[in-house]
Parts: C-alpha cells; structure tokens; sequence
C-alpha cells in the first residue's frame, strides 16, 4: 500500500521528477504496473511510457483457451497500456496524435503476424482510432478495421466503436478525403461473413 | 430473416447507419447509394429472391408493421433509403442518375426505393419517375404501397404531360383475368383505386373520372370487391370523402393479406376471399 501510496503521490504531481521516480518503482516491481497505468489519464505520461516500451508489441496479450466442464471457453485480457491511450487519444495533437497512430498501426500489424486475435485489443485500438485527429488517419487504416472485424469472435463493440465515433466525424468534416474514408468504413462495417466463418 | 450473417449483427448495424446514412449520400452521392444497394442485395440474393420483399418490409418509409426489424435487410434498406435521400436533396444530373439508378433496378425493392424517394423529392427527381416508369409499377402488388403514396404526395405538381402520362397508364391497364366474366370489374376497380390517392386534390377531371368508377363499381361494403387497398386487417373499405383525412391514416398500416401473397406469387388465381373476383395479374 505504501508503494501504492508513493505512486499516487507521483501522478497526483506529475513533474519530471515525479515521473521517473514512479517509472523507476515499476520498473523494479513489475506487480505494480497494471495499478500504475490504469491511474493514469494524462497526457504528459505519454512520451515516458512510450519511451520505456509499455505500448511495444511484444505485450500484446493472446486470448486464453480454458478449458471447462462447459466446453472451451475464451479469455481475452486487457491490456493497461491501450486503455491509457483510450484516455488521452481525444487530446492527442501534432506528433503525439501521429506518434498513437502509428502505435495502433504496429500492434495491429504484429497481431497480424502472430495470428493474436484479441477481440479486447481491437475494442481498445478501435476506441483509440475513433478518437485521433482525422489527418492521422489513412486509407489504409480502414483495412485494419477490416482485419479486427472479421476476426473468429464476436465484433459489435469493435464496429460500433469506429460507426458512432469514428463515422460521423469522417462524415462532420469539410475534407473530400475523409468522406472518401467513411465510405470505406461503411463498407468495412457492412461486410457480409463467408460462409463456414466462426463467429 | 436473411440467411447471410454480417460482421456486425443487425441491431448494431443500424445502430451504426441510421444516424449517418442521410449524410453519407449528401456527402458522397452516388456511391454511397451504390455501395449500401450491393450490400443490400448481397443480403437478399437473387433478383428472384426479392419477389418478396413486401413481406419482411412492407413499406419502404418507417413502419410500424415491419415484421423484422432486426433483419440486416431491413437495415439496409433503411440505410439506401436515408442515402438516397441525402443524396437528392437538391437536384443535379448527379442526383437524377442516382434516382434512375434505383428505378431501373430489376431488384423490386430498390425500384420500390427509388419510387418513395421520388415522392419525397419529386421537385429535384420527380422527372426520374416518368422517364423509368414501367406497366407493372401499376398493376404489380410490390408496387402498390409505394406507388399509391407518390401519387397522393406529388399528383398536385405533376406537370401537363406527367399528368396526361399518368392517366394514360391508368386508362391502359388491363390485368390478366382467369374469370373472363370479370376482367371488366377487376381493371376498372384497380382503375378506381390508382385514381383515388389524386382524389381531391383539385383535379377535376380526374375526381370526376373517380366518382364515375366509385358509381359503377360502388363501395367495398356493397360490392364485396377488393379495392386493392391493403390495411392492416385484410382490405380497406371504399374511401370517405375525403382521402387525405381518414383514409391515410388505415392505409399506414398496410399489411398484405394472404390474398396479396397469392396474387405476387404468381399462382394465377388469388384465394378464395368472400366475394372477391377470382383475378391473377400479369405484367
């Protein structure tokens, strides 16, 4: 509790000071890393964290396969670090607003690559997505959101996150490109399962 | 319900089109109308597959009777229908291709689109309707709740020619009979019933081309004939004097009857209604 306590003190005054003390606690008790990130909710933690890797790839998490009398069920875990993007993804502007784009871009890739298939994670880097500055967003993106919607499980919350955040504001804009965007996500959303896919 | 299953279930669908539909097509056009009517019929399937379509959506504006609210078809529809209107806000080429588009479409639940937003904005697209229309629109029953709406809602702006085009259908349309005896009561009461939406909007001519059928053929209650006009609970009685009052508000809850289901499913004679003329349509 007191280290808790020392931690809440280090986000309470976020000074440069206070930042590295709490970052130099996590780093030698990892137990407190989770209660470290789910208090943060400003975004001048962000280039500390980024620079001591808590948005790498390699913590994204796999979804558990449990096995139990009621057959095999699935576990997605969270993943603190995305759910502090989440927060200050709103507010994120210039090369920080770039700098979460381009996170979102590389742990989806790396999902991709590794066959993850965390439905949490996409919920998370959907939520993220939906709130950045448009001009960090790409065509591109949108086959990205395809990636995380036709996924084995279940997607609503996924394409519910990127339809009534992300849509309007692609729409509310005054930028051609944008409007190009929507129609793209307008596609993603309403895409038509293949036949024999898992859902 | 479709047998398709889409990435997102269709609450969450509509969840996510209703409230950007509109301002998708007022934004990107045709293509927005382009992309939401191929995913439409991706759901639906085949053109014959849509044979039917008033019987998951019976009409094409919000309804309280639609059966399957929750069907991604559904949705969809509601998603075409919102774009197009966006899209044909104001009028350009652009938004009377679009609308054409919808008319010519050999689905009939597009066409049914195009025709209901035809009525909405028949001062931007209106002339799409008469450069499209077709026979069957008149005497095919998928049509019949979309076309009798966009006759009472744009008659009084037909022009001179939509006009006299309109009553041209309506004076050449013949039906195919199975009873030869009645062919004669079967066109002039479908006659009667395309004439009454114009009724009473200050067309003299044609109010008194109407009262002339309604005299010769009578009332519902007196001939036990079907006026074609579908209500909730079977088919409407002959109209009041005046439409727009009372007659409006039973005609909203259009539900097609069983006999409806007979007469577009082709099967040549409609069932046995107490009374009512043994007719099958053809186009």
């Amino acid at each position: 509790m007191d280290l808790q306590s020392h931690l809440d003190s280090c986000i309470a005054s976020p000074t440069a000071v206070n930042r590295e003390a709490a970052l130099r606690l996590v780093r030698s008790r990892p137990e407190l890393a989770s209660y470290f990130v789910n208090s943060l909710n400003d975004a001048v933690w962000f280039g500390d964290l980024d620079n001591a890797g808590f948005f790498n790839p390699q913590h994204s998490p796999k979804v558990k396969v449990v096995e139990s009398e009621r057959g095999t069920m699935y576990q997605a875990e969270g993943w603190p670090a995305l759910r502090y993007l989440e927060q200050i993804a709103a507010s994120a502007q210039g090369d920080q607003a770039t700098r979460i784009a381009g996170i979102v871009r590389a742990i989806s890739s790396d999902a991709q690559q590794r066959g993850l298939d965390n439905w949490r994670t996409w919920w998370s880097l959907a939520t993220v997505l939906s709130q950045l500055p448009l001009d960090v967003l790409t065509d591109l993106d949108v086959d990205m959101i395809r990636f995380w919607l036709s996924g084995r499980f279940e997607s609503n919350m996924v394409g519910h996150e990127l339809g009534a955040k992300l849509l309007p504001r692609l729409l509310d804009s005054s930028e051609p490109a944008n409007w190009h965007r929507a129609l793209l996500l307008v596609d993603a959303l309403s895409m038509i399962r293949r036949t024999g896919e898992p859902s | 319900m479709s047998d398709k299953v889409g990435l997102l279930d269709s609450h969450y669908l509509g969840e996510v089109l209703k409230p950007s539909a509109r301002k998708l097509g007022e934004r990107c056009g045709a293509v927005a109308v382009d992309i939401l009517a191929r995913r439409l019929t991706e759901y639906i399937g085949s053109v014959e597959d849509d044979k039917y379509s008033y019987i998951w959506r019976s009409a094409i504006e919000d309804h309280e009777q639609d059966a399957h609210k929750e069907d991604a078809r559904v949705v969809l529809v509601d998603a075409v229908r919102d774009a197009a209107l966006g899209a044909t806000s104001s009028g350009s080429p652009a938004a009377l291709s679009i609308v054409k588009s919808l008319l010519q479409s050999p689905y009939p639940t597009l066409t049914r689109v195009g025709i209901y937003v035809c009525g909405e904005h028949y001062g931007t697209v209106g002339a799409a309707f008469w450069e499209c229309a077709t026979e069957s629109w008149f005497l095919e029953v998928p049509y019949w709740h979309e076309l009798y709406w966009f006759i009472n809602k744009a008659f009084s702006r037909f022009s001179v020619p939509q006009r006299a085009q309109f009553l041209g259908f309506v004076e050449k349309l013949e039906g195919e009979c199975s009873d030869e005896a009645r062919r004669v009561e079967w066109d002039e009461t479908h006659r009667r019933d395309l004439l009454h939406p114009a009724f009473g909007l200050g067309d003299l001519q044609v109010d008194e081309k109407y009262q002339k059928l309604v005299e010769r053929w009578g009332r519902y209650e007196t001939t036990q004939t079907s006026t074609r006009i579908p209500l909730s609970d079977g088919w409407a009685t002959e109209a009041p004097s005046h439409p727009m009052r009372s007659w409006a508000c039973p005609m909203k809850s259009w539900w097609p009857s069983s006999r409806t289901l007979c007469l577009i499913a082709g099967v040549g004679m409609v069932p046995h209604v107490e009374g009512s003329p043994h007719l099958s349509l053809q186009r």
